[in-house]
């Protein structure tokens, strides 16, 4: 069992006003692609990341297997669990080869 | 991404000392830094020779529980005497403003404190906030730094203080500094710093320092204030930056993040995000967003609001 945690050297804040925000604009139908809910702070540059990202990086916490991440993203979001799978997939990917996120 | 409308700021400047010499009691202190804790601020810095305050060894001790603390030193034999004592966590600038006479920079005068810094286990960092015609001294400055092995060097923005008079536009640098300093790179260069973090609030300045950093410049989407930006004053005032001539409201009777999210500071958004009229059609707005939009706001007596250090439309 591989469980997925979060760099612990990287300082990072979850703006949970902001993502009350874009949930409601989500609900709306507008594009939220492009909005920031969690800020990472990495050798002196910040980071953001949108909402998906943001759930994923808030459920990297040394609990879940990415499977368990996908289970626990299927009751926020209407989508194709395969869909969603692939998404996941695709953005631990990315954050594993940036040392991001680690293997617990 | 745009980094936009944030929940609480990032980066958080506190004058512990100064305006009108009342400090806030332990109390007040208390509830102030409890309240940077709570909102997430990943960066204080401490500033006015923070060291005098009489609570400054609690107030450092609950900050760094969850901040990264810097403090800047006076070259006072009190501030010195406290090094000691402090959490070895903190990151020190030593204030070199006493050290610059107009164009030179006579860096014997704050020797000694660099080595009492040295000596107390820190790595010693130099902080300077350059006022109007001092800017060409950066050069020797930096030069002293790579003399002494200085490993960072902060240039903070423009602080206008609590009153916000016209004596303070005055010390303002300008854009015929800039161009002074401009000369002078061109004339002598600049010194070779592969070791040295610089820390450069204004974006002209830092252009023309670029090959020194690395060509990389954090988090700049614009101007910052009231985004990841805050400054708070001795009166325990929360303002979006220290270069902004508005308070948003008093830490010691609203919660930090009621005033991050009121009305006022939505609206200093909002006019953050107008182009500047003596910006329309500039090449380069996209790279500089108008620059320091508070100093702009405060000092210029003109409609175009241009940033200080610009000399014009590119």
């Amino acid at each position: 069992m591989t469980f997925l945690q979060r760099n612990p050297d990287i300082v990072w804040r979850h703006e949970k006003r902001r993502e009350e925000q874009v949930l409601k604009e989500m609900d709306a139908g507008k594009d939220v692609e492009e909005r920031g809910t969690v800020i990472l702070l990495i050798s002196g540059m910040m980071h953001q990341l949108n909402l998906l990202g943001g759930m994923i990086w808030n459920l990297c916490d040394g609990t879940r297997t990415e499977e368990q991440i996908v289970d626990c993203l299927l009751k926020e979001f209407d989508v194709e669990r395969n869909v969603l799978a692939a998404d996941v997939a695709e953005f631990i990917e990315d954050l594993l080869q940036r040392e991001w996120l680690i293997y617990g | 991404m745009a980094v936009d409308l944030l929940d609480a700021p990032l980066r958080v400047s506190w004058d512990l000392c100064g305006g009108d010499g009342k400090v806030l009691s332990a109390a007040q202190l208390s509830r102030v830094a409890q309240q940077l804790l709570d909102a997430g601020i990943f960066f204080v810095s401490l500033e006015e020779q923070p060291l005098l305050h009489p609570e400054i060894i609690p107030l450092l001790q609950s900050l760094v529980k969850g901040c990264q603390v810097s403090v800047v030193v006076g070259n006072s034999e009190t501030e010195l005497n406290l090094l000691g004592q402090l959490p070895q966590t903190i990151k020190l600038y030593l204030d070199c403003s006493q050290a610059v006479q107009g164009h030179t920079f006579n860096g014997d005068c704050i020797r000694p404190a660099l080595s009492r810094i040295r000596n107390s286990g820190y790595e010693p960092l130099l902080s300077w906030m350059p006022r109007r015609s001092e800017l060409p001294a950066l050069l020797a400055a930096l030069r002293f730094c790579a003399a002494e092995s200085i490993r960072g060097f902060k240039l903070p923005n423009q602080k206008i203080g609590v009153s916000c008079g016209p004596e303070q536009a005055e010390k303002m640098p300008d854009c015929e500094d800039l161009k002074q300093l401009a000369a002078a790179i061109r004339k002598s260069g600049l010194p070779k710093l592969s070791e040295l973090q610089l820390d450069v609030h204004d974006l002209f300045v830092w252009e023309l320092l670029q090959p020194l950093s690395g060509g990389q410049r954090s988090e700049y989407g614009g101007c910052q204030a009231a985004n990841s930006l805050g400054h708070i004053t001795a009166d325990g005032q929360l303002w979006p930056c220290s270069s902004w001539p508005e308070p948003l409201g008093s830490l010691l009777e609203n919660d930090l993040i009621d005033l991050w999210q009121s009305d006022l500071r939505f609206e200093i958004r909002r006019q953050i995000a107008e182009i500047p009229v003596g910006c329309t059609d500039c090449r380069d707005y996209e790279s500089c967003f108008g620059g320091c939009r508070g100093l702009s706001s405060f000092c210029r007596d003109d409609s175009l609001k241009r940033d200080l250090l610009c000399e014009g439309i590119r």
